[in-house]
């Protein structure tokens, strides 16, 4: 791997949700480092915050207060500096029209938050890895676009 | 105002190792843009500050041989992929025949440092240039079907779905859709 | 049609007695000139009679003389002498009357003279005294000579006299016969046209009669027509700018029938100050464009001082004379329009409520997911974690709770599915059924390759409808396939479509000119009785119990629910292990 670890942020503002994504990691065998936010607020403080390194991957739930998954999207899109961040998109479902919305918007990744704790772990090594594979093969990222 | 470009990659690498070389004044020699040829000794610091310099545009240097023959394997695979006059062959027979080594001790080597199958690497590569296809050429998902030796488009579309979670034609929806944004936020 | 009609008619008449009239003149003129004619000839005739009998009364006086002069020579009596001297005096008279009568002939007048002359000769002859017995032989054979030629001329006079008489007795007689002929047959003629003429004008007569009947039932009917539907008619002379109302415009105006001249004026002082404006603006307009728009005021009703709703249209019509009149029609829709606002509520009421009833399912789904999902997860956690604490009736009871919890997520994400299909946006766009089939068979490519199905479609139409939506009801159909193909049977399923008129599809019961595109869905797995063909698009009808076939009993209605979103049809037939036929109508 070209760096030690991969970079991870998820948005989520459900406790149990963040608890199910840290431990999911914990149990892979991949080198990442997990860290979470409450809102999307949280989120773009965190991402224009200088001090911090930003993130490889962020994932993003759609429904929080404050500021929305999709807010966030739009304003994590329009600003140059975050371009190298895959964005994921990690949700209960929704429908189709507003899936296809979310990859219009400029996400990579949409995920339906699965019901099953084994097959979270498989859908976000699934999605490190084929991350990997994007950074390491030179492919251009604006053609990642994944659905699980 | 819209300008097209076409890239000569391989151009392109070579005056920018020529450029960040020669700033170091030792002698070398481009073999090719995947080969360096040092032809004079070079201490720890001027090693380490030339291999942060080709860090810095995406230059990795390969520090060992299993590295070496991966990064091989994944070149020829994508050759093979991209590679239009290809014949169509067995991936196997044609990356041991062009490697010169089993097929067995290929794929062992490949999942072991990169953790995936050379098979899988090999359907992500054919859907990157399905989808490098769609939106760069606009051809249609028959003709690339065609293109790139699937059995039917029913065929192409059911592996852009099981590596993509999304069908082509919804792809070529987002893909048109993101343009059509980003003209409207130029104009 | 009818006013050229009669028009035609006064013409035609017009010419009728016109005709009559002349014919009369003519039959005057020629009786006329007959008659004039007639008695000409009868002049002449009774000119002719005068003349011989005046030459025979001549005559019979010379004999008288002959007569009397030869009396005496041979008795030498005087008393013989009397009829002679007589006998001169009557010659003179007769040829004082004989020259009248040839007064206007010069020929005659000539014979006349010569027979004077004769007779002057004759007379010569007459000598009482001889002085030898020659010279009276001579005197008498001279006399008779004389005598002779006389008789002559007379007698071819009397010949001219007669043949005069003759040809003017045979004129006579022709004039006589021809003439009445003639004025008899013109005077049928003429009583011929006059009798046509009078046929003419008593259908004419009856005609308007009739008309003028209608129009008096019409009128009444017109009258309570308005009653009925409450308006009024009007009549605008464009030329002086005077009002006529009928008797209902009055009425509708709260006012009894005809009881006040309708100006401007006093119409406007009925309307609602408010609307006054609407009203001057329309009839300016008629001053401008010879329009009438159509309007919409209040008006306060004299009796009642009820606000009533108005409208009211007219047109320009222009008479025979080149009149400019404005014929314009008043109507109380105060009814209709409380009603039409009843019902505008009632509407918004009912899309409110529609509304929030879409948002209920969707969001109730939707929230419902979460926690759901939050029990399958920690219940896997558990199941893992716990693995060797957890007894096997643990075990084996959270696995029931797993299922159970497994068909509760599908039951949510079928309403979810189905509240989803009413809240869209309904923008129809021109969708390609091709792309809208190998799409669905895309999405549903894992579970076709497991039954080992074939899906044919081939040439499918374009229709104008919700790309995804189309999408749904083409994956639900097509999975029902799937679910209930038979075990040792693979999956076939034929999608075909045409375009069909609505008059060739009974069952749309639609017989309008519209065009259909029929979708067919056919496939070969076990079917269903054809008496639960409409059930089966009941919200959470199931044919099956849950643990034959996995189900909710929701992916029907929501097909059902998606082709009324297009405003099309669908119809389901089946026979048990015959396969099933799904038929959607969509309209072009």
């Amino acid at each position: 791997m070209q760096k030690d670890f991969i970079l991870i942020t998820l948005a989520d503002d459900d406790e149990d949700d963040r608890m199910f994504f840290t431990d999911a990691f914990d149990e892979l065998k991949i080198n990442t480092v997990v860290n979470t936010v409450n809102d999307g607020v949280a989120l773009m403080n965190f991402l224009n915050d200088p001090e911090n390194v930003l993130p490889n991957i962020i994932f993003l739930d759609l429904n929080m207060p404050l500021k929305s998954g999709i807010e966030c999207l739009k304003e994590i899109k329009a600003d140059a500096k975050f371009n190298d961040i895959v964005i994921a998109i990690y949700s209960t479902s929704s429908s189709e029209e507003d899936i296809e919305n979310t990859f219009v918007l400029g996400a990579n990744i949409y995920i339906k938050k699965p019901n099953h704790f084994e097959k979270l772990k498989e859908v976000l090594s699934e999605v490190v890895t084929l991350n990997w594979q994007y950074i390491t093969s030179g492919l251009n990222k604006d053609n990642f676009l994944l659905r699980m | 105002m819209k300008l097209f470009l076409k890239t000569d990659t391989q151009l392109l690498i070579k005056k920018i190792l020529e450029e960040k070389l020669d700033v170091f004044n030792v002698k070398y020699n481009l073999v090719n843009t995947n080969e360096i040829l040092f032809l004079e000794t070079i201490d720890t610091v001027t090693y380490e500050n030339i291999t942060s310099v080709l860090n810095e545009y995406g230059f990795q240097i390969i520090e060992n041989q299993k590295n070496i023959i991966v990064q091989k394997i994944k070149e020829s695979i994508i050759e093979m992929i991209f590679n239009e006059e290809a014949p169509a062959v067995k991936s196997s027979v044609y990356l041991a025949e062009k490697l010169d080594h089993s097929y067995g001790y290929l794929s062992n080597l490949f999942s072991e440092v990169t953790y995936t199958s050379i098979e899988n690497f090999i359907i992500i590569q054919k859907i990157e240039y399905v989808k490098k296809l769609i939106t760069h050429h606009s051809l249609t998902l028959t003709e690339i079907a065609f293109k790139l030796n699937y059995s039917s488009v029913a065929h192409l579309s059911s592996q852009f779905k099981n590596t993509t979670g999304i069908t082509p034609s919804a792809f070529q929806r987002i893909i048109k859709k993101r343009s059509e944004i980003t003209n409207q936020n130029i104009n | 049609m009818f006013k050229s009609k009669l028009f035609d008619s006064i013409g035609f008449i017009r010419a009728l007695f016109l005709i009559a009239f002349f014919i009369l003149i003519f039959l005057a003129s020629i009786t006329y000139r007959h008659i004039k004619e007639l008695d000409k000839i009868s002049d002449s005739i009774i000119n002719t009679y005068e003349t011989s009998i005046e030459l025979g009364q001549l005559i019979s006086h010379i004999k008288d003389a002959e007569t009397g002069h030869r009396g005496y020579i041979i008795t030498k009596d005087s008393i013989y002498l009397e009829p002679f001297f007589d006998a001169r005096k009557n010659i003179n008279n007769s040829f004082q009357t004989l020259y009248n009568t040839v007064k206007k002939d010069p020929k005659k007048q000539e014979r006349l003279k010569r027979i004077y002359d004769l007779v002057d000769k004759r007379f010569s002859y007459f000598k009482n005294r001889f002085s030898s017995t020659k010279e009276f032989n001579d005197d008498f054979h001279d006399g008779k000579l004389v005598m002779d030629s006389l008789r002559t001329e007379i007698n071819s006079m009397l010949n001219t006299e007669n043949k005069i008489l003759n040809s003017k007795g045979k004129l006579y007689r022709y004039n006589n016969s021809n003439t009445p002929l003639i004025i008899f047959s013109t005077f049928l003629i003429s009583i011929f046209i006059l009798g046509l003429g009078y046929l003419r004008i008593t259908k004419n007569y009856k005609d308007l009669v009739n008309q003028n009947i209608r129009l008096k039932i019409f009128d009444e009917s017109s009258k309570q027509a308005e009653i009925l539907g409450k308006y009024g008619s009007w009549l605008l002379n464009l030329q002086d700018k005077t009002f006529n109302y009928s008797n209902n415009q009055f009425r509708l105006l709260g006012c009894e029938p005809q009881s006040f001249y309708p100006t401007f004026e006093n119409l406007l002082d009925h309307v609602h100050p408010d609307d006054k404006e609407i009203l001057v603006h329309a009839f300016q307009q008629i001053e401008a464009t010879e329009n009438f728009p159509l309007i919409h005021y209040r008006i306060i009703k004299k009796d009642t001082l009820a606000i009533h709703h108005f409208r009211t249209t007219a047109k320009i019509f222009v008479d025979r004379l080149g009149n400019k009149n404005m014929i314009g029609t008043t109507q109380d829709i105060t009814e209709d329009f409380n009603k039409s606002q009843l019902i505008e509520l009632r509407n918004k009421e009912l899309e409110q409520n529609n509304k929030e009833l879409t948002e209920f399912n969707h969001v109730a789904s939707h929230d419902l997911q979460e926690p759901l999902r939050k029990i399958q997860t920690f219940i896997s956690r558990i199941e893992q974690k716990e693995k060797d604490t957890l007894s096997e009736t643990a075990k084996g009871y959270f696995e029931k709770i797993l299922e159970a919890s497994n068909r509760m997520r599908i039951l949510i994400d079928d309403l979810l599915q189905y509240s989803r299909t009413n809240r869209s946006e309904k923008t129809f766009e021109l969708t390609n059924l091709n792309t809208t089939a190998s799409n669905a068979i895309t999405e549903l490519s894992e579970n076709i390759a497991e039954k080992k199905a074939h899906i044919n479609f081939e040439k499918l139409h374009k229709v104008q409808g919700i790309p995804f939506q189309l999408e749904q009801l083409f994956i639900n159909i097509i999975g029902n396939s799937l679910k209930y193909s038979k075990p040792d049977e693979p999956a076939v399923v034929t999608i075909t479509s045409k375009k069909i008129k609505a008059s060739k599809a009974p069952k749309l019961k639609d017989n309008s000119k519209k065009e259909y595109i029929k979708i067919t869905f056919k496939d070969n797995g076990l079917g269903f009785e054809q008496e639960y063909a409409e059930k089966i698009f009941l919200l959470f009808n199931r044919l099956h119990g849950k643990k034959e076939f996995p189900g909710t009993g929701v992916g029907l209605a929501i097909c059902k629910k998606i082709v009324e979103n297009h405003k099309g049809y669908i119809f389901a037939k089946g026979k048990p292990n015959e396969g099933a036929i799904f038929e959607i109508y969509l309209p072009v």
